[in-house]
Order: structure tokens, then C-alpha cells, then sequence
């Protein structure tokens, strides 16, 4: 087995991303993600990769623009204020069809919000976040090392489809170290005939969100890439579902809570399980739906006030009752919270 | 079961991130699950810096801990959160040179002044930290004080020297206060 490191889930983000290739790191700092962009300070040098702490969040991200323009793969990283105002740079990059990797420690807002943590931008962030008719592949990982390798396989997603990526994260798994095995992949960009590397001795190439006359084309050709990534890159885990009646659905940190209390209440003969989505776009909706027939009910727990519910229900339709249970303001649910939860579905006196 | 679940904490400068750090790295051959989860909110002067430690055989749901086994508290502050929390068959390590409490699964351990006598206080969460082993032996002794030796290298000869000395007085301080 390969040696196993400690690292702080944002320090192995990090080291994850150099290793799937990035050429160019542009971030301002907030908490709880500075260890990422420091660790990128530290260490894109040593690779003579391109290490930039830029004046505002919109300058880092018209930043990786111009670098992702260019051919490079690059990326920057934020928490949910600073993230916000991406949006405009994130739209622009979906309306261009660049690849990019953008990162969300996720915080609690709205506002300024608390730096504890919380999956309350998982409607921006499946949503598209900024205008117009997109979607980011929206990666989220539950691990240190799924920080490290989801960061890792980011650039060969956002590559493949020409779209921008997004890790979306909190506060716990950014600040907590966990062992972890290295990528050690070597990272093979794809040529890349469209950027914008001089036109001396070639035709000289065009890369713009707006076409004159052709809107209705281009939005088109995003779409169409868009249903190929549902098709090919949802991705999501099961645990113990094989015999369950009750599902949980939980993703990030919530879903290694669930996978603790999912532990507990099977000691007592309760038949729960848990869906992970490692994917919240594309949505594993089949994978959700598949399960309706054997399922009293299905739990979704989030440290929100209620987003992902939404896209459990589509995929239920109506079939099984769906039921809430989060946690708001930056307040972390305890396995036994989880678990008190759980018995409830089971004694009928759920809400 | 192999399970363990630890929290570290004192005020800012005491080292107990450090503890907690050393704890995590050095257990990971013998623990398949490792998590170190530091306080990373708005913490106030004076109030508690702590780590939160789990070693366990399966996955870890969550790296803040619900059940310690163990708790070193090197302040006053750190006792009066910390504390309370203390499961009936967990165990307090509480500095008590600068801090009191009671209780059967309370030991007490005046490693500020022990430090202090060996020459240099900051070794006070070192000599703990033997005590804390001597009693909870979740990881080998040996290869804990060679991590320690290890990291306090950086620091130089001498700062090997006391840490050395802080650790095998901790490690040795239960037996010798029966004799």
C-alpha cells in the first residue's frame, strides 16, 4: 500500500490540484479556506506553475479567464461571500465553454455569514450561480481524500467538456486532517485547438460568449454538452441500501454523519441506508429513483434550511414520502441527531 | 474496540495543536481511521485553543468528538468547557498548576511546574502528555517520544533535550507519586 500523509482537507485540495495538472492558481483570502491558497503560495513555485494572491475575489476569477483563454488549466478558490461574486466570471466562463476549477469552502450565509460550516450554496451552486441558461459539474467530497482527488480529476472533467468545475466543500472538511494516499496519476492535458495562443502562422481563432444572430446556436451547443454530462459524469455511493426501507440522502459532510448514524440505528435492527451523492450536478436522480419501491421513506439531511430536498423530490416524484432534517446558521448536526431523527421516521411520529 | 477519541486544549501558546498533531501522525500505522479537527472559530484571548484527535478501526463520522476517552486540559478555561463532557469511564489529564478540578477520573498533573524545574515551561504539554500515555496507551510509548524527539529537532539539541526529560517525567509521574 502507498504511503499515507496527513494533510488538512484544503492543504490536500491543493496538492491535488497541482498534481491533475493546474498552471495557474488566482485566490484572495477568506476563511475557512486559507490553507488552500497558501498552500498553492508555498507550492505552485516549486512547479513553476503560476501563483497569483489577486486584488479582489473578481479579479481572481477574471483571472482564471484569461488564463483558462489561453489554454491553461486554472482554478481559484473562495468561500460562499467571496464565491458569490464570481458569479459573473463563472457565467461568462460557461458562456465562452472554458474549463476552469472554482472552489467553495462553504460558510453560513446569507450575508456575511459565520465561518462555520455549512451546505447552504447548493442552490447556487447546482444552479448555475450566475445568469443564463448553465450548469457547473458540481464535485462534493466527504473525505480528505476525496478533497485530493476530486481536485485532481477536476481539470480532466472541466477539459473534456469545456465547462467550469465546481468542489464544493465546508469549513470541516477544509480545516481537518485526515490520511490520505497521493495522486499519482500523471496529469495529461488534452490539446486544446480552440484556446487563444497567437495567431502567427495559423487562423486566427475567436472565443466569446456572444454571437451576433447565433445566441440561439451557441446556447445550444451548451446544452448539448450539458446532457452529455448527465449522462457520464454522475457519480454517488451507496451504503448499506441493499435491504433498506429508509434512505438517507446526504452529501459532503452531512453524509459522513448519516453514515455514522445509518451504523447506529442498524445495531437495533432499524433497516436504514445512505445514498451519497459525490455529484449534486449532475444529480444521481435514477440512482434515488430506483430505490422508491423498496423504501418506507426517504431522509435528507443537509446543514441547510432545505435545498438538496428539492432534488430528492424530483427524482421520487411522489413516489415515497421525503422528509427534511437540517441544520441552519453554521450549526453541525451530531450523529446522535442524526440518529434521534431516524428513530422518529421509525415510531410514526414524524412530522 | 478500537476507538479513541481525544481532545487537547489550553490557551493559545501551550501547545496543544501540537500534541494533537503529533498524536494523529504517529497513530496512523495502527489506525486505519485517523481524524485531527482543530478550533478554527472566533476563539477569545484568553479563552481555549484546543484539537479534537480520533483513532479508530472503522471510518470516522465525524471528527468532533461525542464520547472522549480522554481529555488533556491545560487551564482553567479548557476545564470548565472541557469538562462536563467527560464521559463516566473517560479520563481528565488537567495541568494543576494552573488550573483545579475533581473527580474520580481527574488526574492531576502540575506539568507547568514540572517544565518549569526542568528548565523551560513551554515543555509543560510534553510532561502531560507522558501521563496522558502512561494511562491511555493508544499509541507505543517509544514511538511517541521518538516523533516528539523528531519534531523537536527543528528547535535544536537542547529543546530534544527537555522534551525528552518533560516526557519521561510525565511518563513516569502516577508510579512515582505512589512510592
Amino acid at each position: 500500500m502507498a504511503k499515507r500523509v496527513l494533510m488538512t482537507g484544503n492543504e490536500a485540495l491543493g496538492e491535488g490540484a497541482i498534481r491533475g495538472g493546474c498552471d495557474c492558481y488566482f485566490g484572495y483570502p477568506i476563511t475557512p479556506q486559507n490553507e488552500l491558497t497558501a498552500y498553492m503560495a508555498r507550492h505552485m513555485p516549486d512547479h513553476d506553475r503560476t501563483f497569483i494572491q489577486s486584488e479582489s475575489e473578481i479579479a481572481a476569477i477574471n483571472m482564471v479567464f484569461g488564463a483558462s483563454v489561453a489554454g491553461a488549466r486554472s482554478m481559484t478558490s473562495s468561500s460562499s461571500p467571496g464565491v458569490s461574486l464570481k458569479q459573473e466570471g463563472m457565467s461568462y466562463l460557461a458562456g465562452c465553454c472554458l474549463p476552469a476549477l472554482i472552489v467553495n469552502v462553504m460558510r453560513a450565509g446569507p450575508g456575511l455569514g459565520d465561518i462555520t460550516p455549512s451546505q447552504a450554496d447548493y442552490f447556487q451552486a447546482t444552479r448555475g450561480g450566475g445568469h443564463g441558461d448553465y450548469r457547473t459539474v458540481v464535485l462534493t467530497p466527504a473525505t480528505v481524500q476525496e478533497m485530493h482527488d476530486f481536485a485532481a480529476e477536476a481539470f480532466d472533467i472541466a477539459d473534456r467538456y469545456r465547462n467550469p468545475v465546481m468542489i464544493l466543500t465546508d469549513g470541516r472538511l477544509g480545516q481537518m486532517m485526515e490520511p490520505l494516499t497521493l495522486w499519482d496519476k500523471e496529469a495529461a492535458p488534452p490539446a486544446k485547438p480552440w484556446a487563444l495562443t497567437g495567431a502567427a502562422k495559423r487562423i486566427k481563432r475567436t472565443i466569446r460568449s456572444y454571437y451576433a444572430g447565433r445566441v440561439p446556436e451557441n446556447n445550444a451547443r451548451i446544452q448539448a454538452t450539458l446532457r452529455k454530462i448527465e449522462q457520464n459524469e454522475v457519480r454517488f455511493e451507496t451504503y448499506m441500501m441493499d435491504d433498506a426501507d429508509i434512505m438517507l440522502v446526504a452529501f459532503g459532510t452531512a453524509a459522513r454523519l448519516c453514515r455514522g448514524a445509518v451504523d447506529c440505528v442498524r445495531a437495533d435492527g432499524i433497516r436504514a441506508g445512505l445514498l451519497r451523492p459525490q455529484t449534486v450536478w449532475p444529480f444521481p436522480h435514477e440512482a434515488i429513483a430506483g430505490y422508491c419501491d423498496q423504501l418506507k421513506t426517504v431522509l435528507t439531511v443537509e446543514m441547510n434550511a432545505g435545498q438538496m430536498v428539492e432534488d430528492v423530490r424530483l427524482a421520487v416524484e411522489g413516489r415515497t414520502p421525503v422528509r427534511f432534517y437540517g441544520t441552519i446558521g453554521g450549526d453541525v448536526p451530531s450523529v446522535a441527531d442524526v440518529v434521534e431523527q431516524i428513530r422518529l421516521l421509525t415510531t410514526g411520529s414524524e412530522s | 474496540m478500537s476507538h479513541h477519541e481525544v481532545i487537547f486544549s489550553g490557551s493559545g501558546g501551550q501547545g496543544l495543536m501540537f500534541l494533537g498533531k503529533v498524536l494523529a501522525k504517529l497513530a496512523l500505522d495502527a489506525y486505519e481511521h485517523v481524524t485531527f479537527f482543530p478550533s478554527y472559530g472566533a476563539e477569545v484571548r484568553g479563552g481555549t485553543s484546543n484539537c479534537q484527535v480520533i483513532l479508530s478501526a472503522t471510518p470516522i463520522a465525524s471528527p468532533v468528538v461525542e464520547h472522549a476517552s480522554a481529555m488533556v486540559l491545560m487551564n482553567q478555561p479548557s476545564v470548565d468547557r472541557f469538562l462536563p463532557q467527560l464521559p463516566a469511564e473517560g479520563m481528565a489529564f488537567v495541568n494543576s498548576s494552573l488550573a483545579s478540578a475533581e473527580g474520580d477520573n481527574v488526574v492531576l498533573v502540575p506539568a507547568s511546574d514540572i517544565a518549569l524545574e526542568l528548565g523551560d515551561v513551554r515543555a509543560a504539554n510534553v510532561t502531560i502528555f507522558g501521563t496522558f500515555l502512561s494511562q491511555v496507551p493508544i499509541i507505543d510509548k517509544a514511538v511517541a517520544l521518538a516523533g516528539i524527539q523528531a519534531v523537536s529537532k527543528r528547535k535544536g539539541d537542547k529543546a530534544v533535550e527537555i522534551n525528552t526529560r518533560a516526557f519521561e517525567r510525565g511518563l513516569e509521574f502516577l508510579t512515582a507519586a505512589a512510592k
